[in-house]
């Protein structure tokens, strides 16, 4: 704890001491991360293969984090404004120092706990969680299409995305459909055998590869369903029939298990929607507008892509965060800016021109009140 | 938990959709405004019952106010509900990409005793405008005033979305077990932490407009006249029971010289040789805030005032000189009408006496010289600043009104309200054609791929920046 305050005292007096404050400053820091990813790539690159089998990388986002990782690459002793700590136990101790702000993304049962801790110096916080995002497919729609950026979003880092579309919602007549595309489209991404293919990744350790695994229990596998606990390899998965209140239905799935469930009508998707947590992301596919529009207008999430998944994400002019459980606050673009700034109201005024002050100065009475 | 049933009815009709319709909100908003208009009698005898809150200031700050935010709103809310498109990468030219405004769900707003309508009722123009539901939770202390609302504002609302429960800290504390969309408080940042405790279980965001004490620095060079003017008003107004009133003094010993005259003749002028006897200066909500600051006033010497009268729970204008930063009047939010003056040697000293302490809800600077407002503009950090005034900021609907650390986190008035109470959800609506323009994403990767991929999702640094 003593190294801890030590950490954070430094960054105090760094900020205030006012050096962190001109632009110049904060252009020069900016383009110092940039060289850091640029610089680092190969090094980052290794780390998330080797954490997660992660392959690609688009230059311009920087990628997550990953707890040890990450300090080795950052070299000698952290500059007094910006600092890096490992480990996860010291996260409790970390949080009960002071901060004036705090951006923490992870899951809502963390959340609560940064929340509470923050709550004790009432700092603001931001909190990305997650949730389990629905992805309802209308029976009229272009189900290739659908399927094949359907399958993109939710295989892609192995399932461990907190905008991942987690689960189906469709008619029960076009469900084997929707199986048999994302068959197709998996052999076209990840070839014929796919534990071999270079671009799919792996579960980040043991103990979620176990949780996931628990998952698939009592489930009919329509597709996948192999495993490899040497390597943490899941094969991609789809779950069909599957119940609402089975474990799968219960948590987020954050792996590359599909489950669908099967409804009637968007009316009832609707309302499956609402019953539960306010997700972070929520999909919908369909050629009519309107449909769109009212499942956009009858629900709540943190964001929406429609006839598509994730892309919301990637357009700094839209604000990307969660609402209820799934997340406060947002970030991207300029809102990133604003989530760690203090709007300042100022007000200057002329010490002169004291008239105009005297109509609301004592002894008051009610007429000049109407003036 | 026996609020569990309101806040379940206030969920179902929530879930209905009724709040959503522009026109209903309109109409919701409207009804807030006949409730000002004819209860507005009402409203000042609750408010002078409560806290001796004279007429005008009454009118001024629980009407007039009122109405002002009332009316930016309804002028406004078309635009504010609309989507708000975005731009666009290179891919996604023929898609839709909109910013959507959506409401919370059901919100619970808890309101102070100091401007017992002006405080719930503003940030509830926001809550509805934005499409909630709300439960209206007014202070306990301000009792006359907390019956008012109890009593009359269910005959302007629609009773199956809005809700008034009063009580105290029990009822209070069991209200918060339960699960709202977004809580609105206004109070003290003890109680700050408590709600937002509370609120953390349930991932509930939060507003909280709290306090501290707020400096006032009044340089070397300026207008004593005026100065004394607006710092008497600011501070006397509702006999100082205003979270932005200013609390302290920070000025040379010679400025404290020349400001003395000045300041008792500000005093005079406004309330009259004898203050008790003036219609226009307020008294002290309730026995024990008497009693807390009346303690407050062995700090340091009375230079002005001093006069208590425990029946009347008066106390007269005050100010205090000789003030040492021990005492216990340095030593937490004044909220009553006392000014203690604590003498610096320059504006650095002021600064840095400022920056040592705990961040404020307002900082207020007087000088001529608009270089030294500046200074302490830049050098400082508060919810918000006003030169060579008080408390006018709050008065803009334009300028958003909130604290910073302990003062506070979130702000409101205007259309910060309607903001406040909105969930701001990024959307995108694509087009299920052009599948072709996806291929560099897909698997199997290769470099040429993520050749495309970069150029058309790339944003590229433009030139040189122009500094400001």
């Amino acid at each position: 704890t003593e190294r801890m305050q030590q950490i954070v005292g430094r960054a105090r007096a760094a900020f205030n001491s006012g050096r962190s404050r001109p632009l110049e400053f904060r252009i020069q820091q900016l383009k110092a991360l940039e060289r850091m990813v640029q610089e680092k790539e190969k090094d980052i690159l290794a780390a998330l293969k080797a954490d997660l089998n992660k392959v690609c990388v688009v230059r311009g986002s920087l990628p997550v984090a990953v707890h040890g990782r990450w300090v080795t690459l950052s070299k000698g002793r952290p500059r007094a404004a910006f600092a890096v700590t490992d480990g996860f136990c010291r996260t409790t101790e970390l949080l009960t120092q002071r901060f004036d702000h705090i951006l923490y993304t992870g899951n809502s049962a963390v959340g609560k706990i940064v929340m509470a801790a923050a709550a004790k110096h009432l700092t603001p916080v931001t909190l990305e969680l997650g949730g389990k995002s629905p992805c309802y497919i209308d029976k009229d729609c272009d189900l290739a299409v659908a399927c094949r950026r359907i399958t993109w979003g939710k295989y892609m880092n192995c399932g461990q995305t907190c905008i991942a579309p987690d689960y189906i919602l469709c008619d029960p007549s076009i469900q084997s459909k929707v199986v048999e595309n994302i068959k197709a489209t998996l052999k076209e991404f990840y070839g014929e055998d796919v534990k071999s293919s270079p671009d799919y990744g792996r579960i980040v350790n043991k103990r979620h590869f176990k949780r996931i695994l628990g998952l698939l229990e009592g489930q009919k596998i329509a597709l996948g369903g192999e495993t490899d606990e040497d390597s943490c390899f899941i094969a991609p998965t789809i779950l069909t029939d599957v119940s609402p209140e089975s474990k799968v239905m219960e948590e987020e799935i954050f792996g590359p298990v599909l489950p669908i469930v099967t409804v009637k009508s968007v009316e009832e998707a609707i309302e499956f929607i609402n019953l539960r947590e306010k997700p972070l992301a929520l999909y919908v596919f369909s050629n009519n507008k309107q449909l769109i529009r009212r499942v956009i207008s009858e629900t709540s999430s943190g964001g929406v892509t429609a006839n598509d998944v994730i892309m919301h994400s990637v357009l700094p002019d839209l604000p990307f965060g969660g609402v209820g459980h799934s997340g406060m606050g947002a970030y991207h673009g300029r809102f990133s800016f604003e989530t760690f700034s203090h709007r300042r109201a100022c007000l200057v005024k002329d010490l002169k021109l004291e008239a105009v002050n005297k109509l609301r100065y004592p002894p008051g009475s009610m007429e000049m009140v109407h003036l | 938990n026996p609020y569990a049933g309101l806040v379940s009815h206030l969920r179902a009709s929530w879930l209905s959709g009724k709040t959503r319709p522009m026109e209903y909100r309109i109409a919701q908003l409207e009804a807030l405004g006949r409730f000002l208009d004819e209860k507005k009698q009402e409203i000042l005898e609750a408010t002078e019952l409560d806290m001796g809150k004279p007429s005008f200031e009454a009118f001024f700050s629980e009407i007039l106010l009122c109405k002002n935010e009332l009316n930016v709103t309804l002028n406004n809310l078309c635009h504010w509900m609309k989507d708000e498109y975005v731009d666009k990468n290179l891919v996604m030219q023929l898609d839709s990409a909109f910013i959507r405004k959506d409401p919370y769900g059901v919100v619970l707003i808890i309101a102070p005793w100091n401007y017992p309508i002006h405080l719930f009722l503003v940030p509830l123009i926001g809550a509805i405008a934005a499409g909630n539901c709300a439960i209206i939770k007014p202070s306990e202390i301000s009792k006359n005033t907390e019956r008012l609302v109890a009593e009359t504002l269910s005959c302007y609302l629609d009773n199956d979305c809005f809700a008034v429960v009063t009580g105290g800290v029990p009822e209070t504390t069991r209200l918060l077990e339960n699960k709202f969309d977004y809580i609105f408080f206004t109070g003290t940042p003890p109680v700050g932490r408590i709600v937002m405790t509370a609120a953390a279980k349930h991932l509930t965001p939060v507003t909280l407009e709290l306090g501290g004490k707020n400096p006032c620095y009044v340089s070397d060079t300026c207008d004593v006249t005026n100065v004394a003017r607006r710092v008497v008003w600011g501070r006397f107004f509702n006999a100082g029971q205003t979270c932005i009133a200013p609390d302290y003094l920070l000025c040379t010993v010679e400025m404290q010289d020349k400001l003395m005259p000045a300041l008792r003749e500000a005093i005079t002028e406004f309330f009259g040789p004898n203050p008790r006897e003036s219609p226009d200066f307020g008294r002290i909500v309730s026995d024990k805030q008497f009693r807390r600051i009346r303690a407050l006033m062995s700090s340091g010497r009375v230079a002005i005032g001093g006069q208590t009268d425990e029946a009347e729970r008066y106390i007269a204008p005050t100010v205090l000189v000789d003030v040492q930063l021990s005492d216990p009047i340095m030593q937490e939010e004044i909220f009553g009408p006392i000014l203690p003056i604590v003498v610096i040697a320059n504006m650095d000293e002021a600064i840095d006496f400022i920056n040592a302490r705990p961040r404020p809800l307002a900082i207020y600077a007087f000088s001529c010289d608009s270089k030294v407002v500046n200074q302490v503009l830049e050098r400082t950090s508060s919810g918000g600043f006003c030169g060579n005034d008080t408390l006018m900021h709050l008065t803009l609907t334009s300028l958003p009104f909130g604290g910073i650390g302990n003062s506070g986190l979130g702000k409101y008035h205007g259309k910060f309200t309607f903001d406040t109470f909105s969930h701001h959800r990024g959307c995108l609506h694509r087009n299920m054609g052009l599948e072709t323009l996806n291929t560099p994403r897909y698997p199997p990767y290769t470099q040429q791929k993520l050749g495309l991929l970069t150029t058309t999702f790339e944003v590229k640094r433009r030139g040189t920046c122009t500094l400001l």
